[in-house]
């Protein structure tokens, strides 16, 4: 009895010892970002804010910030709609080689994304000789590129999203007297909201992360906040980029309950 | 002649519903790899960029150089330990998730997922406060006198693998927890009510139901700790190199383009050899558990 | 006039033949069931008639009309899904509403057609609430009230009250049937409850593998099934092979049994209902068919008792008696008794 007991109160610890070491790092981005010292001592000379103050005087981490935004926003907007129209087709027509269409649309998943990252940099640099006009780096292909690495997660989500969508809905509207659009716009769209929230959240976040792809992409007097992070990081760590870090964290812990609110976040992976 | 009009009007439908995006992706994603894996055909040609060619010489070179090899295999290593180390820590953390019926639990897969969200370069910051000379690993070891001198955590090995284990497990447990979620609870009610010990019904009953998950979810995670980058480079150094830090600095700083993709296409057949080698072990680890479980019966 | 009609129509899905050669008509008014196992092809031929399917081959035509390549939103014809498919996302007003939306009729005209037809229902209380608020009757109310706001010319019911729980599915079935008679519409209902389809129909048309196997009025199917399909499905229980002997019928292992058949007749099986079966009957004299038999089996059942009796053959029957018959008339597991029936009560049948 007592040893089931023990066992017990063995494997919650054990469980927890393992929460404890998933959000360790986050924990410690936090943590460090309070420090008053100008380096990472332990234990810490004192509390303060004053590094959060600072921000806003780093001009090039305030830039970064919003030209992620500006990418991330983009790549979701158009990834969303891409998505959309895609899972429309997959779900709703059948059609030869469907199953390798999908597979193609997922592929971006599987390939390293510092591989495709480098592959879209050359053939645009490429590409650039051969059509006589500014390629790389430029905002817009930055941002298709993000779509590359974004589309597959609204593919994948709007997708289940659609499949969820009972049929015989769609077809009491055209019964009804509806037609493919009224079925659309009636029907399925406030089914799916849901979902397409999810994928553009997702996408977003994804999207906002991503650094691989960036890489090579972005130019050195316009760069994201992950490659600014990055940048800093290999110079010098210290409460001053913990607190930068923790600015992003914020706004993706956000974002992440948004996403929650409109469909569970164990369904998404 | 209807039929014939009314297919050409759904292959309309298909194609302007589908096409752009499949536009998109060819021309954003398979041209330019196709592209970028012709190069490792190339020849390198220091000061003169590359020259168009057929020939083998970048593979060639990959494969015999030592130093090569050991980022390969370091790569290998480090993703096959992180695998392993999440399945272990995720198997609990997934079993737990499955039969908690506690109210919290869509708090605790929000805590599992969170940090994935965050990004990598985000927790590497907080790795390297952990990790470096006056972290707070090093500090605590020092005050409680175990060592006399800050360690060296930082770009070793370990230091690789426990951080990219924590970047990928929470991937594991979300995929263990969808497949032990389905797995019925009245299968491990009835064989505690036939007497099993909580290990027997785990190892008789969750581990092998639990199968298609765990294989889903180690070969995701191996791939996702094989193609790593952020980590190896932020945490490992140059001590530490895995394989796609070392070609993006082949590609970005040596300027060895065929090299460069030579490697890509190396890591990419490497991860999928791997992969099928994986699951072909288990395919037969798998038959042949079934083989004795109806000897038995017979 | 024939309001429905289908001719020669076939359906296939990929190399099998789903529906093969289906003709029929509906009369303006009627009532008429699709009766038949899951496969059948009943709900194939519902949802060409709806035009979710278009037929390989023939036509169909409404009030006269071919709408064999007309699409479904532009049939005048409204179907009661199995799962009422009532939009979740709307309040039961806008469901109702939502076909008059999409025939552009005006605002005060759909709210006074919308409370009319969910005053039909019963609902008229309910327009606010969502699908999910209210009960599996009631939704099986609104979806019929969405399908018979837009005066459809012809009702389609697929399988509408299987997702109810038997009490439920009784009331309901009286309500469709006096509905749909208080407005004369024509519909079709798709079941595979052979009670369903004897209780609401004017006609049913039984249905096996893509083909009609017997069309007419609930009683000529209950009383007179062609086939051994058909009577198996309006619940024939007992059946014999065998041969026809001038009026008599000899089934394989030699028992004789008289029919009412009055020429020869070359059927290679006949079906006895178990409810025709008399048991120990003090006039046996009066009944051509008597036999001496084993009980085998007794099983209680309420109103009756169902006996499994086996003839000296080795053949078995079911036999149904009343239970107050069976307590005055006393026999346990193992007795011999006496069953008997009339020759009408021999049901002769292809196969």
């Amino acid at each position: 009895m007592s040893q089931s007991y023990l066992s017990r109160i063995g494997s919650k610890l054990f469980i927890l010892l393992i929460f404890g070491f998933i959000t360790l790092p986050v924990f410690m981005v936090i943590w460090i970002s309070f420090f008053k010292n100008q380096l990472i001592v332990f234990p810490p000379k004192g509390y303060s804010t004053h590094w959060y103050m600072q921000l806003a005087d780093q001009g090039n981490f305030a830039m970064a910030f919003f030209f992620s935004l500006e990418v991330s926003l983009l790549a979701m907007i158009i990834s969303l709609v891409l998505g959309l129209l895609s899972s429309l087709a997959i779900t709703h027509y059948e059609f030869r080689g469907k199953q390798t269409l999908q597979t193609f649309l997922l592929s971006p998943l599987v390939v390293p994304a510092i591989i495709t990252g480098i592959a879209i940099y050359i053939f645009l640099f490429k590409s650039e000789n051969w059509l006589g006009f500014n390629l790389v780096p430029s905002f817009w292909s930055l941002t298709f590129a993000h779509v590359i690495i974004t589309l597959p997660w609204t593919v994948r989500l709007i997708s289940a999203g659609l499949q969820g969508v009972n049929r015989s809905l769609e077809e009491a509207a055209v019964d009804l007297g509806a037609s493919k659009l009224q079925t659309f716009w009636y029907v399925i769209m406030p089914s799916i909201r849901p979902s397409l929230v999810a994928a553009g959240i997702f996408a977003f976040i994804f999207s906002f992360n991503n650094l691989e792809i960036s890489l090579m992409l972005v130019s050195p007097r316009q760069t994201t906040l992950p490659i600014e992070i990055l940048n800093y990081v290999f110079w010098k760590v210290d409460p001053f980029i913990a607190a930068v870090s923790t600015v992003q964290i914020i706004v993706i812990a956000g974002l992440m309950l948004i996403a929650d609110r409109f469909v569970g976040l164990s369904k998404v992976f | 002649m209807k039929i014939k009009k009314q297919q050409n009007t759904q292959a309309y439908q298909v194609g302007s519903l589908i096409g752009p995006t499949t536009l998109l992706v060819t021309v954003m994603f398979l041209i330019p790899l196709l592209n970028f894996l012709r190069n490792s055909f190339n020849v390198f040609v220091p000061g003169q960029f590359m020259q168009t060619a057929w020939t083998l010489e970048n593979y060639h070179k990959f494969l015999t150089d030592p130093y090569y090899l050991s980022i390969l295999g370091r790569s290998f290593y480090i993703a096959f330990s992180a695998t392993l180390l999440a399945l272990v820590m995720g198997f609990p953390i997934a079993y737990f998730l499955a039969r908690t019926k506690s109210k919290w639990k869509s708090i605790i897969i929000m805590l599992i997922v969170f940090p994935l969200l965050v990004g990598n370069i985000i927790r590497d910051v907080g790795w390297i406060s952990l990790f470096s000379g006056t972290g707070l690993i090093n500090r605590f070891l020092l005050d409680i006198g175990v060592v006399q001198e800050p360690i060296q955590l930082l770009q070793t090995p370990m230091a690789v693998i426990i951080a990219i284990t924590n970047v990928v497990l929470p991937y594991m447990i979300l995929t263990l927890h969808s497949v032990l979620e389905r797995i019925d609870p009245a299968l491990e009610e009835a064989a505690y009510d036939l007497g099993a010990s909580r290990w027997t019904v785990m190892k008789s009953i969750i581990i092998p139901l639990g199968i298609p998950g765990i294989m889903a979810g180690t070969l995701f995670v191996f791939v996702l700790s094989i193609n790593a980058y952020t980590t190896p480079l932020v945490i490992g150094g140059s001590k530490v190199q895995m394989m796609a830090p070392a070609l993006y600095s082949q590609i970005s700083e040596v300027s060895n383009w065929p090299l460069g993709a030579a490697m890509a296409v190396i890591l990419i057949v490497f991860t999928l050899l791997s992969s099928t080698i994986y699951l072909r072990i288990i395919e037969r680890m798998s038959m042949n558990v079934r083989a004795a479980g109806t000897e038995v019966k017979g | 006039m024939a309001e429905v009609v289908l001719n020669h129509v076939i359906k296939r899905f990929g190399n099998s033949l789903a529906i093969n050669d289906l003709n029929l008509s509906i009369d303006k008014g009627e009532l008429v069931s699709f009766l038949g196992p899951s496969g059948c092809g009943k709900t194939t031929t519902l949802r060409m008639i709806a035009g979710f399917l278009e037929p390989d081959e023939g036509d169909i035509l409404i009030h006269e009309e071919n709408v064999t390549r007309i699409p479904a939103n532009k049939r005048d014809t409204a179907l009661v899904f199995q799962n009422y498919a009532l939009f979740p996302h709307m309040t039961i007003f806008e469901n109702v509403a939502f076909g008059l939306k999409m025939r552009k009729v005006s605002k005060e005209e759909t709210r006074s057609r919308v409370l009319e037809a969910l005053s039909m229902v019963q609902l008229e209380k309910f327009g606010d609430r969502y699908p999910r608020q209210i009960s599996g009757g009631q939704q099986q109310r609104v979806a019929l009230a969405r399908a018979l706001v837009v005066n459809p010319r012809l009702l389609l019911l697929d399988e509408p009250l299987s997702n109810l729980d038997a009490k439920l599915r009784q009331e309901m079935r009286s309500e469709i049937r006096q509905l749909q008679q208080r407005l004369g519409i024509t519909s079709i209902f798709v079941t595979h409850d052979q009670e369903e389809a004897l209780v609401l129909s004017d006609r049913i048309v039984v249905l096996e593998q893509g083909e009609i196997r017997q069309i007419g009025r609930p009683q000529e199917v209950y009383d007179s099934p062609q086939s051994h399909f058909v009577a198996d499905f309006v619940g024939v229980r007992n059946f014999f092979n065998g041969h026809f002997e001038s009026h008599a019928f000899i089934t394989n292992n030699g028992i004789k049994i008289f029919t009412d058949m009055k020429q020869k007749s070359d059927f290679k099986k006949i079906g006895i209902r178990s409810n025709m079966i008399v048991v120990n009957p003090n006039n046996k004299e009066m009944y051509i068919n008597t036999f001496k038999v084993k009980v085998e089996l007794i099983t209680y059942k309420g109103t009756i008792i169902e006996l499994l009796v086996l003839f000296p053959t080795g053949d078995s029957i079911v036999v149904e008696m009343p239970s107050e018959q069976f307590k005055q008339n006393t026999f346990s597991k193992g007795d011999q008794i006496d069953i008997c029936w009339r020759p009408d009560s021999v049901l002769p049948l292809s196969s």
